[in-house]
């Protein structure tokens, strides 16, 4: 079996995922309480009981379970998720106006994570129990037990109560609803990157914190296993530089197991950080599926159990090919 | 028997071994003294805080400050608890607790105050006010009575709040008796039944209290035996009844007859309507603060009198300037101008009556000085600022009056604050039930210039009641029982951790919320590991298709949201402290049983395994004797690591809204802060969120250091 048969395999298998979570989505929700007619219209004050009949047509809430299956997953695959029980927009515009934000938070915060905690990580690895090391590991530890809310409310109390250093709650002023700045002046270019970095430094700082211990303590696992390799040996009696010798042969394979926990971090940050924006009144995605969970809108919560699975595997499929073709090892075994 | 001991040394020496190997990471001896810590807090908790984290309310004002700030002096302008009066919240309870009250009153004559054992508020005992008996034709006309008793507030600053409680019962006799049944509300008209008839004992061809009354069924004039008896004693048959027009009854009914169980009164005024006790009382309730009346406007707003602005003398006492003030020097301020208080500002009682003498005459002449020393004497340097200059040496003295900072009324037939505090009144008896009073108010929504307990001088809380005599046409005699009457002010700090919103204890929340996170933890991170081992055994000893569904099933629920299906699971079944502990538990297992399986599916091609199915022995043979003990090292370390998640997923829920509504948690701590304006009070985020963290970090670090201890292997690599 070569890459190509490796790649096809993949594919297959997560197809197969994709359709397994419709069809786990689907019943999960035709088991839960509640028809979406119950929620439109109170039975009580309908004159008409044609009107429920339409309701109820217009819904295919008369067609036996398995057409409303095949119905579904049309919907699904054509990312078609109706209308929000709670503001009556499409859900997909929904998702649309909060997606920039949760990504530019949660992009932000995974790449400075992903990056800091790898460099850390190798250099840790390198002076394996050295002052530096137990430093790193020990930070890492303590930034990841603390509880993200918690570190939220902790900076809003210094940098905003105390210090006044930083602006809290949403995604931009709130000064710029009434007079957005004016993106065609320079100045106003200015203003904007400056309004909007500075709504996005706290919680981006609880991310990133919460974050970078995790890969910093994988990255440093994996390479400790890497280090004691003979190709290290060799590659240093070669007279390589440190740096080589860290990230161009030990790194390289060592990045197995980081790239699958990337690929798995990269598909939640769809999903974005319920609790951070909570805290900090983010209108992104975590607020809005907390918000969608809490006033049962069904339409958004089958959107997003859908999306976040969709990313997910989406991810660890890219992370599995992309595996496949650094290490020749996986595509024959 | 024998065999067991051994098993059992064995295992302690197995424990006792793993002990000192872990005593030997400082790691994970930090770890376990955090747990012993909070565990010790955790089963403590009812002893090191008297507080019930959850229904103890109102404990001091909301969002209270710790009270060590206040007795730091790290913030100021804090408050205290104080309740004005005994301690005890029962007073008025032994002939003792009378003292440090003072009574007096306008009509010494009539009315008298003693210590009653009899009945009492919340409990037995109250002081009894009684007024003389008075006979018909005379009357009292309007007089009242006054308890008072004066306290120093000792804090710097106002409180959050205060709370003034009483009980009060009137009772007054010689009004219209209820013969039968009790007494209807007062104006129920009443009807004459004729045969409604009494005995007249004393011949006096009028009913007086106590005298039989019976129902003459046929009419008849005498009483037989088989008519009823209304009330008192049956008279011997024949015995002549009768009848008197004032003997009238409420009809029910209304079928103008008496029928057995109407109720049957005597009106005495004869105006066919029943009548409450005719002695209407108003009740009133002051405190009042202890105030120097000669004040000064202060313009450049320092709070201290500055040469050249102007002095007042507060006649009316209200802090404001008015028209019926007197001014002492500078310009007359504005009408409604905010006068302030300089203890320096003081005067020279020449005529020694403790009063400056615009109380008594229009053009004063008694000397007002500013004591810029505060020595309580006029040196020849300090500003005269009216009058003609003292000698130096001689004494000068704040101009007393007291200040109405509150007060409360109640009108003689209004309505009374609604809680009613028992005892019921006696049957027989037609006084009115216990009143419970209740008024107080926050500081808060005063005007800070007229600030509530703004001063650490002397108060007196005071109570009169008006009594005004209005019907001379019937005897009058009445009393009142005063008790449980205290003044409680709930400070703005408190105890160790201050109040949250609701005036309830945090340190005692702090507490007792390690009780919930170390449930929670351990419990449920238990319970994932049960599964996981469950999970992992089978599917990595079965193999076949048994592993590869339980696989994928796993993989699903690894890609599912971790979050947001905690959230949905626990709003749909509803938040309560099982329901968490389960899912938590129910959703912590996959990660675990993927090691668990890879680890079987080695062992199980090992030669010992092999072996021990060669010899015929079970699946649950090899898995309880062969598998097990070998991943059982795993177990504790995934066992140990498991619980901070858990403990901050709890946490996150919490903090999301979804607690259990019984129980205080850290998370819902910090809940609590978030929503309800505590997020800017470090010392009520602060704690909470750091145990979460270090309990935690203590649990991490242990697993760390058996994971140390249990895989050698890593160890030696380490």
């Amino acid at each position: 079996m070569g890459l190509r048969g490796y790649v096809l395999r993949r594919t297959v298998y997560t197809v197969v995922l994709v359709f397994f979570v419709i069809t786990l989505n689907y019943l999960i929700f035709e088991v839960m309480p509640g028809n979406p007619i119950d929620t439109l219209v109170n039975p009580n004050r309908l004159r008409d009981p044609s009107q429920l009949d339409a309701l109820i047509r217009r819904f295919q809430l008369d067609q036996d379970p398995f057409t409303r299956y095949v119905y579904y997953v049309k919907n699904m695959l054509t990312f078609e998720f109706g209308q929000s029980y709670v503001t009556g927009q499409p859900v997909s515009s929904e998702i649309l106006v909060r997606v920039v934000n949760t990504l530019s938070l949660l992009g932000i915060s995974t790449v400075l994570a992903i990056v800091a905690g790898m460099t850390l990580g190798v250099y840790s690895a390198a002076r394996r129990g050295g002052v530096f090391d137990s430093t790193q590991v020990t930070s890492s530890l303590v930034w990841g037990s603390l509880p993200t809310f918690w570190m939220g409310l902790v900076f809003i109390l210094i940098f905003f109560y105390y210090l006044r250093w930083f602006p809290i709650g949403h995604v931009s002023p709130d000064a710029w609803a009434l007079n957005p700045p004016n993106l065609a002046t320079l100045a106003g270019v200015a203003e904007y990157i400056r309004g909007r970095l500075s709504h996005l430094f706290l919680p981006v700082t609880v991310l990133f914190l919460f974050q970078y211990g995790g890969f910093l303590l994988l990255t440093r696992a994996t390479m400790i296993d890497a280090l004691t390799e003979d190709y290290v040996l060799t590659a240093r009696a070669k007279g390589l530089n440190e740096r080589t010798v860290l990230f161009r042969h030990a790194l390289k394979n060592a990045s197995l197991p980081i790239i699958t926990a990337i690929a798995l971090t990269m598909g939640f940050i769809f999903s974005g950080a319920i609790i951070t924006e909570t805290v900090f009144s983010w209108e992104g995605m975590g607020q809005w599926i907390y918000r969608s969970i809490i006033n049962t809108d069904y339409p958004a919560m089958q959107a997003i159990f859908y999306i976040i699975a969709l990313m997910v595997i989406l991810a660890n499929f890219i992370s599995d090919i992309l595996i496949g073709f650094i290490d020749p090892r996986i595509k024959f075994g | 028997m024998e065999a067991r001991e051994v098993r059992f040394r064995r295992g302690l020496g197995k424990i006792l071994h793993a002990w000192l190997l872990l005593a030997r990471s400082k790691r994970a001896l930090f770890g376990i003294s955090i747990i012993v810590f909070y565990s010790f807090l955790a089963i403590a908790a009812p002893i090191l805080t008297p507080y019930d984290p959850s229904f103890d309310s109102s404990l001091a004002f909301d969002h209270a400050v710790p009270e060590w700030y206040r007795t730091l002096g790290i913030q100021k302008g804090l408050s205290g608890n104080l309740v004005a009066g005994p301690q005890d919240v029962s007073n008025f309870n032994s002939p003792s607790s009378l003292t440090g009250w003072n009574f007096s009153t306008s009509n010494e004559q009539v009315v008298s105050f003693q210590y009653s054992s009899a009945e009492g508020g919340k409990a037995p005992g109250s002081l009894l006010v009684s007024i003389a008996p008075r006979p018909a034709g005379t009357s009292y006309g309007t007089f009242n009575f006054t308890i008072q008793r004066s306290f120093k507030y000792i804090y710097e600053g106002p409180p959050g709040k205060f709370v003034s409680s009483l009980s009060v019962r009137l009772r007054v006799t010689g009004d219209e008796p209820v013969i039968f049944g009790s007494a209807p509300s007062s104006g129920t008209v009443v009807a004459d039944d004729p045969r409604l008839r009494y005995v007249d004992s004393n011949g006096n061809n009028v009913w007086d209290s106590g005298e039989a009354l019976v129902f003459d069924v046929n009419n008849n004039g005498a009483f037989e035996s088989g008519e009823l008896i209304v009330s008192g004693q049956a008279p011997a048959p024949g015995t002549p009844v009768k009848d008197d027009s004032r003997i009238l009854f409420v009809d029910s009914n209304v079928n103008s007859l008496w029928n057995p169980g109407e109720v049957v009164i005597y009106d005495k005024n004869a105006n066919m309507q029943y009548d409450q006790p005719s002695t209407p009382i108003s009740t009133r309730s002051f405190i009042d603060q202890d105030y120097n009346r000669i004040r000064f406007v202060d313009s450049n707003d320092n709070n201290a009198w500055d040469d050249g602005e102007p002095v007042v003398y507060d006649k009316v006492g209200s802090g404001f300037f008015s028209s019926e003030d007197i001014v002492i020097s500078g310009s007359e301020p504005g009408s409604g101008t905010t006068l302030k208080d300089d203890p320096k500002l003081r005067f020279v009682d020449t005529n020694n009556n403790n009063r400056w003498d615009a109380e008594t005459s229009n053009t004063p002449t008694e000397t007002v000085v500013y004591d810029a020393n505060s020595n309580g004497l006029y040196d020849t340097s300090e500003t005269v600022l009216a009058g003609t200059a003292p000698s130096a040496g001689v004494s000068v003295e704040s101009a007393k009056g007291s200040f109405r900072i509150w007060e409360q009324h109640y009108p003689a037939d209004g309505v009374y604050p609604p809680s009613w505090f028992s005892p019921d009144p006696p049957v027989d008896s037609r006084s009115s039930k216990w009143k419970g009073i209740y008024f107080g108010g926050e500081s808060s929504l005063i005007r800070p210039e007229d600030q509530v307990f703004g001063q650490q001088v002397k108060y007196t809380l005071r109570l009169t009641i008006i009594v005004v005599d209005r019907d001379p046409t019937y005897p009058l005699q009445a009393s009142f029982n005063i008790d449980d009457y205290s003044l409680t002010i709930l400070g703005t700090s408190f105890g160790i951790f201050g109040t949250d919103q609701q005036g309830r204890d945090l340190f005692s929340q702090l507490v007792f919320g390690a009780r919930v996170s170390l449930l929670v933890g351990l419990v449920s991170a238990a319970l994932g590991v049960v599964i996981g081992l469950f999970v992992g055994l089978l599917a990595g000893f079965k193999g076949g298709v048994v592993d590869e569904g339980l696989m994928r099933f796993t993989d699903m629920l690894l890609v599912l949201p971790g979050l947001p299906l905690l959230i949905v699971l626990v709003a749909v079944l509803s938040p309560g402290i099982w329901t968490i502990i389960a899912v938590l538990g129910f959703l912590g297992w996959m990660g675990f049983a993927r090691v668990i399986r890879a680890q079987a599916v080695s062992l199980k091609e090992r030669p010992f395994v092999e072996a021990s199915k060669s010899v015929g022995a079970g699946t649950s043979h090899i898995i309880t004797r062969h598998i097990l003990p070998n991943v059982m090292g795993l177990t504790y370390v995934t066992l140990a690591t498991s619980v901070p998640g858990a403990i901050t997923a709890e946490a996150a829920l919490s903090f999301l809204g979804l607690f259990d509504p019984f129980l205080i948690s850290w998370g819902r701590m910090l809940f609590n802060a978030d929503v309800f304006q505590g997020f800017f009070l470090p010392w009520w985020i602060l704690p909470p969120g750091l145990s979460i963290a270090i309990l935690s970090l203590s649990f991490i670090l242990i697993g760390y250091a058996l994971d140390d201890i249990l895989n050698p292997r890593l160890r030696q690599r380490r």
